[in-house]
């Protein structure tokens, strides 16, 4: 044993090769223009059928909203539901962020070769997913404002607390989607079955209608799911000025990230030691 | 002179190979249908629970109708069919540089179009396939069950189809000759936003609304939610008959003719197989 394998040694070995990959990852992506157009042309694509389709339900003059409200708590259905789209897309996005980061080294080649890296692989793929994440934050961004400047709904903000909302949602999203990556790993549609996964989060979660309408026991099932988290933690930032609400979502998010990440991690190692055993790993 | 010029069963053959290619390549993975069903039912949920919360009466003081759900179907379906007509060209060239088999493509002797129309075949078929499950499933869903069948549904979804073809081989042309095109993108975008997948037209603002009715998108959805939803048209069914003609006529000889202009430039400036 050498001073480079002491503790902090690796650990700081593996923080400089997070970095940089993350780096990395930004780069690949920044220098296509496309990457800018594609950006603000899916801003527009995910966001305003969603809002069109709740303006059109509310009526030509809003008749319906006193009804929403009343399980909703709020009139505001414009600003409640374009965070509940924006929200899941954000979500959805960094979640299958790193299953998407694996299937492009596979298409490419490159799979097995960084496979033989001497660095954790859920810190490997983290990485390089974390650096195409700051293209997802922004669309996001563009997905809000360009949606605020066309409706121009009510918006209440509570700068600290959404931070930490959008802080801890990173954290929890990065943590799931570790598990989605084996998934990728293992079986040829994981892909699909992720998009899925995030879309079904999302009845559950609430993103175009309030959790008070699903029924009892589909209301217990969303306490366990992130995206309830996420969506009434950024509402209460955003739409109810609920700052002690948000930090609780917050925490709640927080806590989630440390047991579905460790759970996450085992269902990843399990699933990358099933595809060696069978010689599956590239050839997918 | 190329020995298949002149040769329509030849050339009706090409397209014939491209198409149960795409299908021995694509076409049985049952997944592929298991996940689209599944994230149409996961997309008419949501779509439940929000009329949940509104109720529906502002929906049909907007001109939507009773039928929220079976109209947001419908608008769902006929946009995947579109975009697959648009983009399915753009994406076999892609496959077939990377797979290294797109110099074989281009020394077929007949047009090069042609693949691309069998390819293009194929995934509007399947998607075809996709709404007539849709159309099943949507009787048996409580509230909304189409009102009626109209025959002439299948004349406004057959025009709908030449139409979406058109445009794709176009744009296959366009992702010759550039990386990464946005065209595509920007166009699905825009019948996704504006052609009334989810809400009325109508209701829409004038400074907006024009956007919507330039499109000939809108014609096809309106007309298939009218002969299947019963829901009033934006303009006589004659006058969107007759764009969807045209639109037909036009996306099919525009676009084999901005194919060919596209990949001859190409050619010519040495592109082919460098972006797609």
């Amino acid at each position: 044993m050498n001073q480079f394998d002491a503790p902090a040694m690796r650990l700081a070995r593996g923080g400089q090769a997070v970095a940089s990959l993350a780096v990395m990852g930004w780069k690949v992506h920044r220098r296509e223009w496309a990457f800018v157009t594609t950006l603000v042309i899916s801003a527009f694509a995910l966001v305003l059928p969603g809002i069109l389709g709740a303006r059109a339900l509310a009526g030509p003059n809003h008749e319906q909203a006193a009804r929403f409200a009343s399980v909703a708590g709020t009139e505001n259905y414009l600003a409640f539901v374009t965070i509940g789209v924006i929200g899941m897309t954000w979500a959805g996005a960094t979640l299958t962020l790193l299953s998407i980061a694996l299937q492009r080294e596979r298409e490419q080649g490159t799979l097995s070769a960084i496979w033989t890296g001497r660095l954790a692989k859920p810190l490997l793929i983290v990485g390089r997913a974390m650096g195409s994440s700051i293209g997802i934050a922004v669309q996001s961004l563009t997905m809000f404002a360009a949606s605020w400047a066309v409706f121009r709904f009510t918006l209440t903000l509570e700068a600290g607390a959404l931070l930490l909302v959008l802080g801890a949602s990173y954290a929890a999203n990065l943590a799931v989607g570790v598990a989605f990556a084996g998934l990728v790993v293992r079986y040829r549609a994981a892909a699909t079955l992720s998009n899925l996964a995030v879309v079904a989060s999302g009845i559950f979660a609430g993103v175009a209608h309030p959790v008070g309408v699903l029924p009892d026991w589909a209301q217990v099932v969303a306490q366990f799911v992130p995206l309830t988290w996420i969506l009434r933690g950024l509402r209460a930032a955003l739409v109810f000025a609920d700052a002690g609400e948000a930090v609780l979502s917050a925490g709640v998010l927080l806590l989630m990230a440390f047991a579905y990440g460790a759970i996450s991690i085992w269902v990843f190692g399990a699933l990358e030691r099933s595809a060696r055993r069978r010689g599956v790993l590239d050839a997918i | 002179m190329t020995p298949f010029a002149g040769t329509r069963r030849a050339l009706a053959l090409a397209a014939w190979a491209s198409f149960v290619r795409e299908w021995r390549e694509f076409g049985r993975q049952k997944l592929f249908y298991v996940s689209t069903l599944l994230a149409l039912a996961l997309l008419l949920t949501t779509r439940l629970l929000a009329e949940r919360a509104f109720g529906s009466e502002g929906f049909e003081a907007n001109g939507g109708g009773s039928n929220f759900v079976g109209y947001v179907a419908l608008g769902w379906l006929a946009l995947q069919i579109a975009q697959q007509g648009l983009y399915s060209g753009q994406g076999y060239l892609r496959w077939a540089s990377q797979a290294g088999v797109l110099p074989h493509l281009w020394a077929t002797p007949c047009p090069r179009w042609i693949p691309i129309v069998g390819v293009t075949g194929w995934e509007i078929a399947q998607w075809t396939v996709m709404l007539g499950v849709l159309a099943v499933a949507l009787l048996f869903l409580p509230g909304a069950a189409p009102a009626a069948f109209d025959p002439l549904v299948i004349p406004v979804f057959a025009l709908a189809l030449v139409a979406f073809w058109g445009l794709g081989i176009a744009f296959a042309g366009v992702g010759l000759a550039q990386r990464q095109p946005a065209l595509a993108s920007i166009f699905v975008v825009l019948i996704f936003t504006m052609a009334g997948s989810t809400f009325p037209v109508a209701m829409l603002p004038w400074e907006v609304r024009w956007v919507s009715l330039a499109l000939p998108y809108t014609y096809v959805i309106d007309a298939m939610r009218h002969t299947l939803l019963g829901t009033p048209t934006i303009v006589p069914l004659e006058v969107e008959l007759g764009v969807l003609a045209a639109s037909a006529i036009g996306g099919v000889l525009g676009g084999i003719w901005i194919f060919n202009r596209v990949a001859n430039r190409a050619t010519r400036r040495g592109l082919i197989g460098l972006y797609t």
